[in-house]
């Protein structure tokens, strides 16, 4: 449902009126209206926020670091809202601000709204999103709002309209809420190209990014700002509160050694559940939630009225109503993923269940920080572990955020595909010239190291389709006109701007009601392999596949239950590498029995049999097992790097050692080791090992990996629809939109037949480099093993450690669950018969 | 060429799948492809999307190749020759007349497909064009089995438009996933021919064949 209310400005009397515009030009008077205001609230503005309000006073740009509940809002609105106060009326936008989740929206609407009416102003707030309505944007068009709210994405429609540039001459400020979210991804290179142009079109502008905490501030900064340009970083002065505490099963339940459902603490979390107000229930995956809700509500079905389930793929008016619910304090319970993760307020939230491992110390406490969500309250989560091993997780989760060990984030560089579909934007709006675009660009960190060569392939691949001229004949989108880059035809600047956003999903499938409503989405994968009457579990209920339309999934309510959920691609957190580093040094202090933790009174016994079975991996010894069974010849090794740096490790293992003798080999991994299994056994001496795990010559290795696997052709996908190369289809599915359509895998393969030299192939390579295999955090990985002592031990059975990895190959192996539960169940009886 | 030809046996002829996604009908010296697509990227590039040429270019040598191995006289092509319809002094156009008039002693046959529409009129001179399906012998040639009916007919069916792709192996992202030969109940459906050319994962029932084409060999799947 769009939301089309403006917000309501309401009378009220000023209790502190300020007579004239004059006044309020000093920036004491502006203060002190402002303390005014808090004051008729019975509190008094923080430290940060009078800080902050006076930086922007001062003309200032920059970005201020507080988490959720602290006031950032205000701290970021009271400066704008008063200037604007004191000041003529200009026509046009005043203050954008932009947020990463357009469901937060409507809640900022009324939050900016909330002081208008005290201070007399008579500013417009309205919001700007996908799900703005078409009679009130039409109407934003002729009369813009003075605040708008809005996303980088409709931000990038408005400028490609060269109807709404003119709205932002005189734009006083740019707010980026949640900056931390956009850092490090590609909307956040959209974001700093979209404030560069802004700030051209408004030159006085200021600036301020909105932030959690992250371990680099002054470089998070420096990101929104762009690197030249100074800024002001304001810290909200008095930390957030935090308790972490681990769900600790009782003395008498088995617990498992492997797994990841977890539902062995089902009665302790229904426990808590109950004894709370209302509680958020994250987990870390949807699938995980859909179980989670399922076992919730089958053990209490007088809850089923009161419990929700909410994660990305259920359909954005349900998730609404959620929303709703859980604000009135209507539901006692949510199942969430990530998708709740983010920014709305829901004051009766008293408690933060975290299912499994949270994989990241910044995660973690985003999500506690959805209790006790007010100033000055403790947020607290509690981790609920789904095997003995995500205990130590928990425990080391906990040091982490106490250290506030926090993971790092860096802006993207030179992402061309972005850079390609920012320039069409400007074209398809008001038009743009080269070199003082040029400029702009190179004035934001992502492209500050932009040459001008491949300057010039971006605008070719625009203008003519690619530097080599004679691949594409009759090729046309942005044309030079007088000097100005333009793109000149409707239709195509119409399918720009449907194609506009960076952020893309794996190709997915709506679900729909047989009788008609939507429920969701799910992955064209996981429809692949159902048949026509399957069963399978989805927003908490059981549905059965009818059929499949034009990208429509057909479903109805099935008789009888399932077990069967869907899985979702992307759906598997690494943990980070700053928790794996925390990992480690807990059980380096296990081992010189200096760990105090409560986590150890239930995982110290599996430790000690680690111990007597094999050895512990510690910071300064890295553990290698070594197995020969009826499977065959098993390597453990544990680096502890999380699952992506292990699986990198891993297979430059295996490339090097099948170079030296081939042979076949299975790689296993997970968030503290791999497994390398072969038929024939291994030379794993401590000299072939560390020839295999050697830092030296890692990219001549890893580069052919890339070749030979898929990995950059899937990377491509997302490229090829960033810069524009895949039409991005019509709502109305007619015979040109289907004519246009090419995968881009198909895509790739003919650039690199026909156009090799085609920069985006190269980026594609780039990125899996970087971010797919993590080259530099591999690099690092592999000098600190370097620097390591080996333990080497033969194993005569699997050991704590090792037996992960041994459950988790064999459930990517077996087809059916059950089988797989049921060997892992006998594996882990007699493993725990040895602890006794 | 295969090393090992697999050969069916369908409507009282023998048929020989290539791993070139082509089948070669021996006893009339027939070559038979689906789904070519000329003229795609070309229509990509003037909706503003930067694909190069050559595509085009690629498949005309494959099959020029192709039917020269074959020795084949006459080459069948089962509908979606083009990807949309093209003016007669269109530059794709022309390549692919010009490209027919170079097949002397060559009959080219198209079956017009869904994409075909109004495409004729540049090729009249250079290739049959049909707008029915073709009968020969035991077989019969259409574009889109499922769409004529010819499954029920008594004639065993060759036919395309559904460009079939078989998933092999692996979870995780790991699938490849291979153009089929897909032989059905009372007929045969032909992998696409065009290189630039997607496909669509076959729904395969109880008694079907499906046959991976290429690059070396065709493999029985099941």
């Amino acid at each position: 449902m769009p939301v089309e209310a403006v917000a309501r400005v309401e009378r009220v009397d000023r209790v502190h009126a300020v007579d004239t515009l004059d006044t309020l030009n000093t920036l004491d008077a502006r203060l002190a209206l402002a303390r005014a205001w808090f004051a008729s609230r019975g509190r008094a503005p923080f430290e940060h926020q009078e800080t902050l309000w006076r930086a922007y006073w001062r003309g200032e740009s920059g970005l201020l670091n507080a988490g959720t509940g602290t006031g950032k809002t205000l701290a970021a609105w009271i400066g704008p809202l008063l200037a604007g106060l004191g000041a003529p009326r200009r026509p046009g936008i005043q203050v954008v601000w932009v947020t990463p989740l357009r469901a937060l929206a409507r809640d900022l609407q009324f939050a900016l709204a909330e002081p208008l009416a005290f201070f007399g102003s008579d500013w417009r707030v309205e919001q700007r999103t996908g799900d703005t309505g078409s009679s009130l944007r039409a109407r934003q068009k002729i009369r813009p709002p003075q605040a708008l709210i809005t996303t980088p994405e409709s931000l990038s429609v408005l400028l490609s309209d060269a109807a709404w540039v003119p709205a932002f001459a005189n734009l006083e400020a740019l707010i980026v809420d949640e900056w931390h979210e956009f850092l490090g991804t590609k909307r956040g290179v959209q974001m700093e190209l979209v404030a560069a142009r802004l700030r051209t079109l408004s030159p006085g502008l200021g600036v301020w990014g909105l932030s959690a905490t992250l371990p680099d501030l002054p470089a998070a900064m420096r990101v929104l700002l762009g690197s030249e340009r100074p800024g002001t970083l304001v810290r909200a002065g008095h930390a957030k509160r935090y308790e972490i505490a681990s769900l600790l099963p009782p003395a008498t339940t088995r617990f498992p050694w492997a797994g990841h459902l977890g539902l062995t603490l089902l009665p302790e979390v229904i426990g808590l559940i109950e004894r709370g107000a209302t509680t958020l229930v994250f987990t870390n995956t949807r699938s995980q939630a859909e179980l989670w809700y399922q076992a919730i509500v089958s053990a209490r079905l007088d809850w089923l009225t009161t419990t929700a389930l909410h994660h990305g793929s259920i359909d954005a008016k349900i998730r609404r109503r959620v929303e709703d619910g859980l604000k009135s304090g209507a539901l006692r319970c949510v199942i969430c993923t990530s998708s709740l993760d983010l920014g709305v307020d829901f004051p009766p939230v008293d408690q933060v269940l975290q299912i499994g491992s949270p994989k990241g110390v910044a995660r973690l406490l985003q999500r506690a920080g959805r209790s006790g969500h007010r100033p000055g309250e403790t947020s607290r989560v509690t981790i609920v572990p789904t095997h003995a091993l995500e205990l130590l997780e928990c425990a080391a989760a906990r040091r982490a955020a106490a250290r506030l060990h926090l993971e790092p984030r860096r802006g993207l560089e030179l992402a061309l595909d972005v850079l390609a579909q920012h320039l069409a934007t400007l074209a398809a709006g008001a038009g743009f010239d080269a070199e003082q675009t040029l400029q702009e660009v190179r004035g934001t960190h992502a492209f500050e190291r932009l040459t001008c060569l491949q300057w010039q392939w971006v605008l070719d691949f625009l203008t003519r389709g690619g530097a080599a001229l004679e691949a594409y004949p009759q090729f046309r989108r942005v044309a030079v006109a007088g000097g100005r880059y333009v793109m000149p035809d409707a239709d195509l600047a119409r399918r720009h701007r449907r194609a506009i956003g960076t952020i893309t999903s794996s190709a997915s499938i709506a679900l729909k009601w047989l009788k008609g409503g939507a429920l969701g989405q799910v992955e064209e994968s996981f429809i692949g392999k159902l048949k026509p009457g399957g069963v399978f579990i989805f927003g908490g209920r059981a549905l059965e596949f009818v059929r499949l339309r034009d990208s429509i999934a057909y479903v109805r309510l099935a008789r009888r239950p399932s077990r069967f959920v869907p899985r979702w691609q992307g759906a598997r957190m690494p943990l980070s590498p700053a928790l794996g580093g925390e990992l480690i040094e807990l059980i380096g202090q296990y081992a010189t029995g200096r760990a105090t933790d409560p986590e150890f009174a239930v995982i110290g016994p599996l430790l000690a049999l680690q111990a007597t079975r094999s050895a512990l991996p510690t910071r300064e010894r890295l553990l290698v097992e070594l197995l020969e069974n009826r499977e065959g010849f098993h390597l453990f090794v544990y680096p502890f790097g999380g699952r992506l740096l292990n699986e990198g490790a891993a297979a430059l293992l295996a490339l090097r050692a099948a170079r030296e003798s081939p042979a076949t080999v299975a790689i296993t991994t997970n968030e503290y080791g791999f497994e390398i299994l072969c038929e024939a056994p291994l030379e794993a001496t401590e000299a072939n090992l560390r020839r295999w795990l050697s830092p030296a010559a890692l990219l001549p290795d890893l580069l052919p990996t890339i070749h030979a696997s898929d990995l950059a052709r899937r990377q491509f996908r997302d490229i090829a629809r960033i810069a524009g190369l895949v039409d991005p289809g019509t709502p109305r599915r007619g015979k040109t939109a289907r004519q246009l359509q090419a995968s881009s895998g198909l895509l790739f393969d003919v650039l690199e037949r026909h156009d090799a030299s085609n920069l985006l192939l190269e980026q594609s390579r780039r990125e899996v480099l970087e971010a797919e295999l993590a080259h530099a955090e591999l690099a690092a990985l592999l000098e600190r093993m370097a620097a390591q002592r080996y333990a080497i031990v033969s194993l005569t059975g699997l050991s704590p450690l090792s037996f992960p990895l041994w459950a988790e190959r064999l459930q990517t192996q077996t087809l059916s669950t059950e089988t797989w539960a049921a060997r892992v169940e006998r594996e882990a009886r007699r493993l725990e018969r040895s602890v006794r | 060429m295969s090393p090992d030809p697999v050969v069916l046996a369908a409507g009282g002829e023998s048929l020989c799948l290539l791993p070139e996604r082509a089948v070669l009908w021996e006893r009339r010296r027939t070559l038979i492809v689906a789904d070519i697509h000329f003229g795609k990227s070309a229509l990509l590039r003037e909706h503003g999307l930067a694909v190069p040429a050559g595509s085009d270019a690629h498949d005309r040598e494959r099959l020029s190749r192709l039917m020269h191995a074959t020795a084949a006289s006459r080459l069948i092509v089962l509908g979606d020759f083009l990807h949309g319809a093209l003016a007669a002094d269109h530059g794709d156009a022309s390549a692919i007349g010009a490209w027919c008039a170079a097949q002397p002693g060559t009959e080219i046959v198209v079956v017009a497909g869904n994409h075909d529409r109004g495409g004729a009129a540049a090729f009249r001179t250079v290739l049959t064009w049909m707008d029915e399906d073709l009968v020969d012998g035991g077989l019969r040639f259409t574009h889109d089995a499922d769409r004529t009916g010819s499954l029920a007919a008594d004639l065993f069916t060759l036919s395309g438009h559904l460009h079939p792709v078989a998933r092999l192996g692996g979870l995780k992202g790991r699938a490849l996933r291979v153009p089929v030969f897909w032989r059905r109940r009372g007929g045969l459906v032909l992998p696409s021919f065009g290189v630039f050319t997607g496909g669509m994962l076959v729904q395969a029932e109880a008694g079907d064949e499906l046959f991976a084409a290429g690059p070396e060999q065709v493999l029985r799947l099941r």
